[in-house]
């Protein structure tokens, strides 16, 4: 218990610097801007430029606990020299609409958030279980902490994806844990959740409740929220990217502000050089048709995307001679190395992706849970379409929605993948609610049963996560009880750091979820023991079916053992399959 | 009328969804109210809407099927 207020403390406190400072950087013009708005860029600047400055620390090979505290203290001075300037337009904000009466809607959709955002802190505040997680998110920040630089690991390809969200999680664990980490990936989830409302309110939606409840409430959100992943980075970046991409108006400080958080998408993840594409085109499409002024937002918010992005980039051409490695590497003289292995979606021909959006939820497994998008979407977004006007705003966003789709399928049609459009979708399928509401009994009603249905199953997938991690969350659970209930190979890690010291050398075949192995691990792809021990590993961890388990001859077998892994990580205590560990010593 | 009273009770501010208003750069309907969709326009959208619902009903509970007795 004591632990869980030490975490939220710290995640107050960094949320609260970040966005305070990042208040205080942004333009005086801006400041002035819809409140979500300034509240959520701030957000999205505090994390960023964070994440930039640990990446520069970690290239000079300075990357330790003690600079991270200092980049933190530097944050909250910052972080007081601004609270006054942000104290008068809060306080101006509350006397404007804060007397108002709430309606009951409001009071209700108030509500489900609210116990929404409950359960999901109170199951980020247990140690993370997503396999992502455990197989590279967390493992990468606290390889660069324990090396004190951008370590090279080389052993999954992903290693070589754009690491700016990581940096955060390295800055988390710096701080204090990886718990941390989860919730300050969380928090970004909250920022991507108000930049949505101002997406809302920039389409001209009259509610930015609506909106907003139409992102959390969905089982994917929910799920994103509860452990570390990219994905609430790479959103809140797009979302703000587009979002002040789309206001020439207010000069160039936004077109800055598109420029950074293109950058920041692009230097988040492969994926997110789509979002930065989009940026510029929204930024070029807003002077449009003023070509010579579209051509130059659309040159700038490129170069600087690029600039801002480059770190990664550059740090894989060294290590590979490729910059976008594994992508397209036959272009760079390499062999071809796939990124994943699953193949996602039914196909790529014309009528698959006219059918993608009802596959996506009525046989969505093809795309990974593709059900968790939840029905609002696909349901309102064409009622808002069709019977709202057709603004130029509106039909940017729509335009923008309808490329990522097109990106998402041609590329990879994973679900998650979807998520950066999210907040648009979000805030366009808000005017569709309005209208449904506005209209007749029929389609009134039809509106109130789909919103019933989608946060009905937001919000039970929220209860179902709280009711997997609550008890480890309030410390009436030690926590290998609780990781042996909810990841999978934890018995063999659990039994490997019992035997090894930190100065083993281990090698792991079979699974490459490692990231709660104590010693210094590498993920390798054949178990002959006669060859790891030339490389200089002194044991092998060999986790394989049962079926085929057998005990090699000659070898010094210090563990041997059978366990079963959970079904998933929302039952926690649904067994699924055995599988069979062998620690093996190495020495000759 | 049973229908009329919850829907007065749970949703008072039909049709006006009342929150700080359209900031004015994307606004594009008169702030005064939504005009309601004409009959047909209207069951056409309750049509799509309560499909789209059902489908996704229908998709969550195969896979249900699925897990608990696949």
């Amino acid at each position: 218990m004591r632990d869980a207020f030490i975490h939220v403390a710290l995640l107050l406190w960094t949320a609260l610097v970040w966005t305070l400072g990042g208040f205080r950087i942004c333009s005086a013009r801006l400041r002035r801007e819809e409140p979500l708005l300034v509240v959520a860029t701030s957000a999205g600047l505090g994390a960023g430029l964070t994440a930039i400055l640990l990446t520069v620390v970690a290239a000079l090979r300075l990357l330790t606990p003690a600079v991270i505290w200092g980049i933190q203290l530097g944050w909250t001075v910052l972080a007081i020299s601004a609270a006054h300037r942000l104290a008068a337009p809060l306080l101006r904000t509350w006397r404007a609409h804060g007397g108002r009466p709430l309606r009951a809607w409001r009071v209700c959709l108030g509500v489900l958030l609210a116990i929404t955002a409950l359960a999901t802190l109170l199951t980020t505040l247990a140690p993370p279980t997503s396999l992502d997680a455990t197989v590279y998110h967390l493992r990468i920040p606290r390889e660069f902490l324990r090396m004190h630089r951008l370590a090279p690991i080389r052993d999954d390809v992903r290693m070589f994806q754009p690491l700016y969200v990581q940096m955060l999680f390295a800055s988390a664990m710096g701080l204090k844990d990886d718990i941390l980490a989860a919730l300050l990936h969380w928090f970004l989830g909250v920022a991507t959740a108000l930049a949505t409302g101002a997406w809302a309110r920039r389409l001209g939606a009259r509610s930015s409740l609506a909106a907003v409840a139409i992102f959390v409430l969905s089982p994917l959100v929910i799920w994103e929220a509860t452990s570390c992943f990219i994905d609430f980075g790479l959103t809140l970046a797009t979302a703000l990217g587009l979002l002040w991409a789309s206001r020439p108006d207010r000069g160039t400080p936004a077109l800055a502000l598109a420029t950074l958080f293109a950058g920041l998408a692009a230097g988040s993840k492969f994926t997110g050089c789509a979002s930065a594409a989009l940026i510029g085109l929204m930024a070029a499409l807003a002077l449009w048709p003023d070509r010579r002024a579209a051509l130059i937002r659309l040159l700038v918010v490129g170069t600087g995307a690029l600039v801002v992005a480059a770190p990664w980039y550059i740090r894989n051409a060294i290590l590979t001679g490729n910059p976008v490695y594994p992508l397209a590497n036959p272009l760079f003289g390499g062999p071809p190395v796939p990124l994943s292995s699953w193949h996602y979606g039914f196909g790529h021909d014309l009528l698959h992706l006219l059918t993608s959006p009802f596959d996506l939820l009525v046989r969505g497994d093809e795309f990974d849970s593709g059900w968790a998008t939840g029905p609002a979407y696909l349901a309102l977004i064409p009622v808002a379409l069709l019977t709202r006007r057709r603004t130029r705003i509106r039909l940017a966003a729509a335009g923008v929605i309808a490329l990522h789709w097109l990106f998402w399928f041609y590329s990879s049609p994973q679900t998650r993948l979807l998520l950066p459009i999210f907040p648009l979708a979000a805030a366009l399928a808000s005017l569709g609610l309005e209208k449904a509401l506005a209209s007749g009994f029929w389609t009134r009603w039809a509106a109130y049963g789909l919103l019933a249905i989608s946060f009905g199953v937001g919000l039970g997938t929220a209860l179902i996560t709280a009711r997997g991690s609550a008890r480890m969350a309030l410390g009436l659970e030690s926590r290998d009880a609780f990781l042996h209930r909810m990841t999978w190979d934890y018995e063999a890690y659990q039994q490997t750091n019992r035997r090894l010291s930190s100065s083993a050398r281990l090698a792991v075949f079979g699974v490459s979820n490692v990231y709660y192995l104590s010693p210094p691990t590498t993920v390798v792809d054949h178990d002959n023991t006669v060859k790891l021990r030339a490389k200089g590993f002194s044991h092998l961890l060999r986790v394989r079916n049962c079926e085929s388990d057998e005990l090699h001859a000659g070898e010094a077998v210090i563990w041997h053992g059978k366990y079963m892994n959970p079904g998933s990580r929302f039952q926690g205590t649904y067994p699924d399959h055995h599988l069979c560990a062998q620690l093996v010593d190495l020495a000759p | 009328m049973s229908r009329r009273i919850i829907s007065r009770v749970m949703f008072p501010t039909v049709p006006g969804i009342d929150d700080l208003g359209p900031d004015g750069a994307g606004a594009g309907d008169a702030p005064s109210g939504l005009a309601p969709l004409s009959r047909a326009c209207s069951l056409a959208a309750a049509a799509w809407t309560a499909g789209v619902g059902l489908a996704f009903v229908f998709g969550v509970a195969k896979r249900l099927v699925w897990h608990l007795f696949g």
